[in-house]
C-alpha cells in the first residue's frame, strides 16, 4: 500500500471508530448494516472476485453462521462471543465440504449450485424444528444493558467483523494464494498446467470467503435476536451484495467495502425521498451500475468523470 | 477517499435534525407501506389517519386541560423487520418520538417492540397475534389482536354443538411462527372439545401447489378441516378441495374468508366457508372516539371509499387505546404514567371490551366466525353478535 | 390406487412447471443468459389475464394469445435495448442484470397493481374427470394439454422453420451463424422474446390454479432454475421431462415424507444433478454447453 491511502484508510477507521459518540442510535445502526454489508460484499469478493467463481448462493454461510449462534446461544447457553469462531468453523467446513463437488463446476453451473445450496440449506433448517425453532424462529437471548451501550456494542462487533473481512482479503491478495486466485481467474487451465494446485486453492480461498461471512451471520443473528429461515437466507442480500463488489470493482481489496458505502448509503437517501417507489429506484440502480460502470466507480472514473466513459462499456459488450 | 469523507460528513450533518413539539403530540410508525406486507400496512395505516382526522377534528388529544393536535410520523420499512428496528430507532432518537403506534406482522412487531422496550418508548399495537410476542417480560408492549393459539378455538366451539355432530378434524397449516402457533392453538382447542385429530401436516410458506395434502385428508374424509396459513394458501385450498371433491360438513381458516379478495377470487367457491375475525364491521360496539362501531364504518367509507376490515379497525383501535391512555395518565412525556393507566385499560371501543394481561396482551376478546353467505361476510357466532344462523352441515360440491 | 392419484397430480403440476421451464431454459441455453426475472414477466402475463378477464370477462384460455404477444414484445425490446448492450460481458454482468430488473418489474407491479393476492374463477372451475376412484381436474387436464402441445410447437418451430434454425445454429456457434448471413443481436432478441411470449403463457395458466402477487415471482424463477437443470439447457423436450419429473417429485416426496420437504428434495436433487451431470439427465452436449 502506498504511504498516502494508509494514512487515509487510518484515518477513515479513526472517524468510524470515533462515530457513535457524535451521531444518534439510527445513525450508528445505519452504519452497523452499512459494516454487515461491508463484510459480506469483502468476504464474498475472495471468491466471486480474486477466483472468479460467481457464488451467488454465498449467503448460505449467512445464514448458517446466524443459525449456528442462534442455537449455541439457545440451546447450549454459550456466551455470544464464544459463539463466534463456531460461525467461521461452519463456514469453513461446510464451503470445504461443498467446495470439492461443486467448485468443478464452471459460471452458471456454480452460481446455479450455490442458490440450489442454499435453497437446500434454508428449506433442511426450517424443518429442523427440534433444534433450529424450525419455521417459528429462534429467539436469541436479548443483551442486558443500556441501550446506548448495546448499540456501540454491535456498532463495533460489525466494524471489527469488517476489519476482519478486510485484513483477511489484504493478507490474500499479497500472499501466494492471492497470486494463484487470480492465475486461476484468467485461465484457470493455465494455472494448473503452471503447476498450480486449482482444486485445493479455490476451495481454500471459499473457506476463508466463508469464515467472514459466517461471523457476519452470527452478528446478525444476536443483533436481531429473532432469527427464521426466512430473514437469514434471502435472496436480495445476494444480490445487493453482487451488486456492491461490482459497484466498487470486483477483485480489489477497498473496491467492496466503498461499493457497501455507497450503495447502503444510496440506498437510505432514496428511501427517504423516493418512499412509493424506491424499490423500483433500487432496481434500476442496478441495472445502471451494470449497464455503465460494472468495472467499479472508481476503475471507470479514474482521472475525472466523463459520459464517453459510461459509453465505453456498452460499445464493448453489445452484439 | 475523499468521496467517502464527503458522504460521511453529509451523514453526521443529516443526524442533527429534529421536530419541533410545541402543541402538538407526535406519535411515530415505521410501517411496511411497500414489499409483501404493503396491503396490510396501508390498511393500517389508514386506521391512524382516520383515527387522527377525527380526534383533531373534536380538538385534539386532552391532557391537562390542554388540547393538543395529533401528528404522526411515518416510516416504510418495506416489509423488512429489520429495517422496522431501524426506523423506531430513528423514531425515537432522532425524531425524539416515544410513542409508537405498531406496525403489521408478527416479526415486525417482534423486532420493533425489542427497540421501544430498550429505549424505554412505549407501543401499543394492533397489527400482530404471535403469543411469542408476550412472553419475553417486555413491559412496553400493548396488544389488542386476539393471540394465535386462540384464534381457532371460538369456530371449534360453535361447531361442537351443531347436529349432524362433528367428530373428526384435519388440520392443516403453513410452516412459518403465526400459522404454526395457530395450528397449536386449534390442535389444543379440538382436544378440549372431544374432537378427534385424524390429521395434522405443516408445509412450505407460500406453496404453490398441495394436491398431495387434499389428496391425504381426503383419505382421512374429516368432518372439518381447518387450514392455518395464509391468503394464497387459503385460496389453493379451497380451489383443490373442490377439485378433488371433499366435502367437509364445515371448512374453516384462519385468515382469508375476513378479507374481501376471498370472495372476489373464489366467485362462487368461496360459499359457507367460515373464518376467524379479530373484527367485523356488525359488531355493536361503542367507543369513545368514533361513537360507535357503526359510525366508524361510516366514516372510514367516507374517507377511502371502502369497507373498512379488520386491519384498518386495528389500527384505529390500537389509537384509540393509545390516546385514552395518555388522556387519563394526564401525560405525553411520562411513560411510565402512561403504561400504568394502558394496565388499567378496561373500556370498550369498536373492536370490543378491552382489557390487557400482565403481559401486555388483550383478554376475553374472543374471535366472532364469519361465514361467507352469498358472496358476504356474516358474523355467525357468538351467538350476541351473530347476524344469521350458520349454515352447517355445508352442501357438497356442485 | 392413491399411488395412481399422486403420479397423476404430479403430472399435472409437472406440465406447468415444464411450460415456466421452456422459456428460461431456451433462453439460458441460447444466449448464455440466466434471466432471474422470468418469474416476473411470468406474473405480468399473469396480471393481464387477470385484468382481461376483471374488466372484459375474458375467458382465461382465450387470453393465452393475449399474454403470448404482448410478452413476445416485451421480451424482445428487453434484449434489444437493454440485454444486448452486455451480453459479451462476464455472465454474472447478466445475472445481475436481470436480477435489477426482477427487482424493478416486482416492485412496479406491486406499486400499480398492488401487494393483493389474486386469482381467477371462472364458472367451470372446480369440475373434474372422475374415472372410479381417480378425480382429475378439468382445468389442470387443459393446462396440461396446453403445455404439451406448446412444447411439442416450439420444438417443432426450432426444427423445422428458418428463424428456427437460425436460432440452433446461433447457439451452436455464434461466429459460423454470422458468416451465413444472420444478425445473432436478432436472433438473441428473437429467442428471449419467444423465452418471454412463453413465460407470459405460463402466467396466464398460473391464474387458474393459484393466487398470485408480486411476491411470488421469486419461487417461479427458482422452479424454472431447477427444470432446466434437470432437463438439460435450452432443450424443449429435456425442459417438458424435467418439469414432470419435478412435479412428480414434488408430489411423491409430498406423500411419502412429508409436505414440508418436498422443496428441500427439490432443491437437493438440483445440487446433485448439477454436481454429477451438470448437462442435464436429458441433456448432450449441444446448446451453450461449452461457453462460459
Amino acid at each position: 500500500m502506498k504511504k498516502k491511502n494508509v494514512i487515509s484508510f487510518a484515518l477513515f477507521i479513526i472517524t468510524l471508530a470515533v462515530l457513535p459518540h457524535l451521531v444518534s442510535g439510527y445513525w450508528q445502526r445505519v452504519l452497523t448494516q452499512t459494516f454487515l454489508f461491508a463484510s459480506i460484499a469483502v468476504g464474498s469478493n475472495i471468491i466471486i472476485g480474486y477466483t472468479g467463481y460467481p457464488a451467488f448462493g454465498n449467503i448460505a454461510f449467512f445464514g448458517v453462521g446466524a443459525y449456528v449462534t442462534g442455537v449455541l446461544t439457545t440451546k447450549y447457553n454459550m456466551a455470544f462471543v464464544a459463539t463466534l469462531p463456531f460461525c467461521a468453523l461452519s463456514g469453513i467446513v461446510l464451503a470445504i465440504l461443498l467446495g470439492i463437488p461443486i467448485l468443478r463446476l464452471k459460471g452458471h453451473y456454480f452460481a446455479i449450485a450455490t442458490v440450489g445450496v442454499m435453497e437446500t440449506i434454508k428449506e433442511l433448517i426450517d424443518n429442523m424444528t427440534e433444534l433450529t425453532g424450525g419455521g417459528l424462529g429462534l429467539t436469541l437471548p436479548i443483551m442486558q444493558g443500556e441501550p446506548e451501550h448495546i448499540y456501540r456494542f454491535f456498532y463495533y462487533a460489525m466494524l471489527l467483523c469488517m476489519l476482519f473481512a478486510l485484513l483477511l482479503s489484504y493478507v490474500i491478495s499479497k500472499v501466494k494464494l492471492g497470486y494463484a486466485l487470480r492465475a486461476i481467474r484468467v485461465d484457470e487451465d493455465a494455472a494448473s498446467v503452471m503447476g498450480i494446485n486449482t482444486p485445493l486453492y479455490k476451495t481454500f480461498a471459499w473457506a476463508l470467503s466463508a469464515s467472514a461471512v459466517g461471523i457476519a451471520g452470527g452478528i446478525y443473528a444476536y443483533w436481531l435476536s429473532y432469527i427464521d429461515p426466512h430473514t437469514v437466507f434471502v435472496g436480495t442480500y445476494s444480490v445487493k451484495m453482487f451488486a456492491m463488489i461490482l459497484l466498487g470493482g470486483a477483485g480489489t481489496v477497498m473496491g467492496p467495502l466503498l461499493g457497501a458505502f455507497t450503495l447502503e448509503l444510496i440506498s437510505e437517501l432514496i428511501w427517504s425521498k423516493f418512499i412509493a417507489i424506491h424499490g423500483m429506484v433500487l432496481g434500476l440502480l442496478i441495472i445502471f451500475i451494470i449497464l455503465f460502470i460494472p468495472k467499479g466507480m472508481f476503475e471507470t472514473f479514474k482521472g475525472g468523470f466523463s459520459f464517453r466513459k459510461l459509453l465505453t462499456n456498452l460499445r464493448e459488450n453489445s452484439l | 477517499m475523499k468521496r467517502v469523507a464527503i458522504i460521511l460528513t453529509a451523514l453526521v450533518f443529516l443526524a442533527f435534525q429534529g421536530i419541533s413539539h410545541a402543541d402538538e403530540i407526535w406519535f411515530g410508525a415505521a410501517l411496511s407501506l411497500t414489499g409483501k406486507l404493503a396491503k396490510e400496512g396501508n390498511l393500517v395505516k389508514n386506521g391512524y389517519e382516520l383515527w387522527k382526522e377525527t380526534v383533531n377534528k373534536k380538538g385534539g388529544i386532552k391532557i391537562g386541560g390542554k388540547n393538543y393536535k395529533v401528528s404522526v410520523r411515518y416510516y416504510d420499512d418495506e416489509s423488512d423487520p429489520n429495517r422496522g428496528a431501524k426506523l423506531v430507532e430513528k423514531l425515537i432518537t432522532e425524531d425524539k418520538i416515544k410513542l409508537i403506534l405498531g406496525p403489521y406482522g408478527s416479526e415486525s412487531v417482534f423486532a420493533t417492540s425489542a427497540i421501544t422496550e430498550k429505549y424505554g418508548a412505549i407501543m401499543v399495537q394492533g397489527g400482530a397475534a404471535a403469543d411469542k410476542l408476550y412472553t419475553r417480560g417486555f413491559k412496553n408492549l400493548f396488544g389488542i389482536y386476539t393471540v394465535a393459539t386462540e384464534y381457532m378455538d371460538d369456530t371449534l366451539e360453535m361447531l361442537k354443538d351443531k347436529s349432524p355432530k362433528p367428530e373428526t378434524v384435519a388440520i392443516v397449516y403453513s410452516n412459518d411462527l403465526f400459522s404454526a402457533q395457530v395450528a397449536q392453538g386449534a390442535k389444543a382447542s379440538a382436544e378440549k372439545y372431544g374432537y378427534k385429530i385424524v390429521f395434522y401436516q405443516d408445509y412450505p410458506k407460500g406453496t404453490q401447489d398441495l394436491s398431495t395434502v387434499i389428496v391425504n385428508i381426503k383419505g382421512k374424509n374429516p368432518d372439518i378441516i381447518l387450514g392455518c396459513g395464509h391468503f394464497q394458501d387459503t385460496v389453493i385450498i379451497v380451489k383443490q378441495l373442490k377439485d378433488y371433491k371433499v366435502n367437509p360438513r364445515a371448512l374453516a381458516f384462519s385468515v382469508g374468508p375476513t378479507l374481501s379478495d376471498f370472495v372476489e377470487s373464489l366467485k362462487g367457491d368461496s360459499e359457507n366457508v367460515m373464518g376467524s375475525a379479530q373484527w367485523t364491521s356488525t359488531l355493536k360496539y361503542k367507543d369513545p372516539v368514533f361513537g360507535s362501531n357503526q359510525e366508524f364504518v361510516k366514516a372510514y367509507k367516507a374517507k377511502y371509499n371502502e369497507d373498512p376490515n379488520y386491519h384498518s379497525a386495528g389500527g384505529a383501535s390500537a389509537a384509540v387505546i393509545f390516546q385514552k391512555a395518555i388522556e387519563k395518565a394526564g401525560t405525553k412525556d411520562d411513560i411510565s404514567k402512561i403504561r400504568e393507566a394502558l394496565s388499567g385499560f378496561n373500556e370498550e371501543i369498536i373492536y370490543g371490551k378491552i382489557k390487557f394481561d400482565k403481559t401486555g396482551k388483550v383478554i376475553g376478546k374472543g374471535m366472532p366466525v364469519i361465514q361467507i353467505q352469498k358472496g358476504a361476510q356474516r358474523t355467525v357466532f357468538p351467538e350476541g353478535v351473530a347476524e344469521s344462523k350458520a349454515v352447517y352441515p355445508k352442501p357438497q360440491w356442485k | 390406487m392413491i399411488i395412481l392419484q399422486i403420479l397423476i397430480n404430479g403430472l399435472l403440476l409437472g406440465a406447468f412447471y415444464a411450460l415456466i421451464g421452456i422459456g428460461f431454459s431456451l433462453v439460458w441455453g441460447v444466449t448464455n443468459i440466466i434471466n432471474l426475472s422470468h418469474g416476473a414477466i411470468a406474473l405480468l402475463g399473469a396480471y393481464l389475464t387477470f385484468f382481461l378477464f376483471q374488466t372484459f370477462r375474458l375467458d382465461p384460455f382465450l387470453s393465452i394469445p393475449v399474454s403470448f404477444i404482448a410478452m413476445f414484445s416485451f421480451g424482445y425490446l428487453l434484449q434489444r435495448y437493454l440485454m444486448n448492450f452486455v451480453v459479451k460481458a462476464q455472465i454474472f454482468m447478466l445475472l445481475i442484470l436481470t436480477f435489477g430488473l426482477e427487482i424493478f418489474l416486482v416492485n412496479f407491479m406491486t406499486t400499480f397493481f398492488s401487494a393483493d393476492f389474486r386469482s381467477v374463477t371462472p364458472s367451470y372451475a372446480g369440475n373434474s374427470l372422475v374415472l372410479g376412484s381417480i378425480v382429475i381436474p378439468y382445468i389442470r387436464l387443459a393446462v396440461f394439454s396446453i403445455c404439451v402441445i406448446i412444447a411439442v410447437a416450439m420444438a417443432l418451430f426450432l426444427d423445422k422453420t428458418w428463424p428456427g434454425k437460425a436460432i440452433k445454429a446461433t447457439s451452436l456457434d455464434i461466429e459460423a451463424s454470422m458468416m451465413s448471413g444472420i444478425n445473432p443481436a436478432k436472433i438473441y432478441a428473437l429467442t428471449f422474446a419467444l423465452g418471454s411470449g412463453l413465460a407470459g403463457v405460463s402466467g396466464t395458466l398460473l391464474t387458474l390454479t393459484q393466487a398470485f402477487s408480486p411476491s411470488i415471482a421469486g419461487g417461479l424463477t427458482l422452479r424454472a432454475f431447477i427444470v432446466s437443470i434437470l432437463g438439460g439447457l435450452g432443450r424443449i423436450e429435456g425442459a417438458l421431462i424435467g418439469g414432470l419429473l419435478l412435479g412428480v417429485l414434488e408430489t411423491f416426496s409430498s406423500y411419502l415424507i412429508g409436505e414440508s420437504y418436498k422443496n428441500a428434495i427439490a432443491f437437493g436433487l438440483m445440487v446433485l444433478v448439477l454436481i454429477v451431470k451438470p448437462s442435464g439427465l436429458m441433456g448432450r452436449k449441444y446448446y451453450a454447453e461449452v461457453k462460459h
